[in-house]
């Protein structure tokens, strides 16, 4: 799983360097994302913009780690597009993360 | 066109991706996307449901036969255990409600079904003598006005 993590403002931004997060990555996402929850990040960007394709399984991760960050956090996706955009909105998932562009306007939102 | 490879999760976006870039010219670029994102969920179930780990990656078949009417029909066949009636005819409805709110209540899993009938046009599914079909028929989307 290539993913790049730096952070803005104390807010850690992870971009994920996979063109696909199916069911062969989905594990090895939620790994990385639960890491960084337990390791006390609890402001999370997630930058897909070069994910062009996620299936449910990839999304579940997503979940996964919300779940972990529950009330004390929060995580917001950019970059979502194509397959992954969609996948977003016929799960309803859309009302669930913050969907952000990009990660000045996700970094700025979750800073409030 | 015909494929037929043991169904993994390692496995499954080289079937998908084919089955995309030979649809993409018939029925255009977003019928084909949402036909791959539809085929990825079915070859996750028979991964994951259809041949559970313990045996082993079991065979899957595809036969994509392209229509010259703007449409495609994808044919999934497997050998493993079938798509139970219920939770097939549970997916008719789409991806089930949640309340988006109850973050510890959101789900992670069981969305692959809601989300193939929401994402064809037309489906069908079959079980006769331990060989499941799952028929996909997809058409060309309207261009946009």
């Amino acid at each position: 799983m290539k993913i790049e993590e730096r952070y803005e403002h104390g807010i850690c931004v992870l971009s994920v360097g996979e063109s696909r997060l199916d069911a062969s990555q989905a594990p090895a996402l939620k790994d990385a994302l639960v890491q960084r929850v337990e390791a006390g990040q609890h402001q999370l960007v997630l930058d897909l913009s070069q994910t062009a394709f996620m299936d449910s399984s990839g999304l579940g991760a997503l979940v996964s780690c919300l779940k972990r960050l529950g009330p004390r956090g929060n995580m917001a996706v950019v970059g979502v597009s194509g397959a992954v955009q969609r996948l977003f909105t016929l799960t309803r998932m859309d009302r669930v993360f913050i969907l952000e562009p990009d990660v000045p306007a996700a970094v700025a939102r979750l800073r409030g | 066109m015909d494929w037929s490879l043991p169904c993994e999760f390692s496995r499954i976006a080289e079937l998908t991706t084919a089955v995309r870039q030979a649809t993409e010219p018939v029925i255009g670029s977003e019928a084909s996307e949402m036909l791959e994102m539809a085929l990825a969920e079915a070859l996750n179930n028979i991964a994951e449901h259809g041949y559970p780990e313990r045996r082993g990656p079991g065979p899957v078949t595809l036969h994509l036969e392209p229509e010259a009417t703007h449409a495609v029909t994808v044919t999934l066949e497997d050998r493993g255990r079938p798509i139970p009636i219920a939770a097939f005819e549970a997916g008719q409805d789409g991806v089930a409600e949640f309340d988006p709110d109850r973050i510890e209540d959101l789900p992670e899993g069981g969305m692959g079904l809601g989300l193939i009938h929401m994402l064809i046009d037309e489906i069908s599914y079959s079980s006769q003598g331990g060989r499941n079909r799952l028929v996909l028929r997809q058409h060309r989307r309207a261009a946009p006005a």
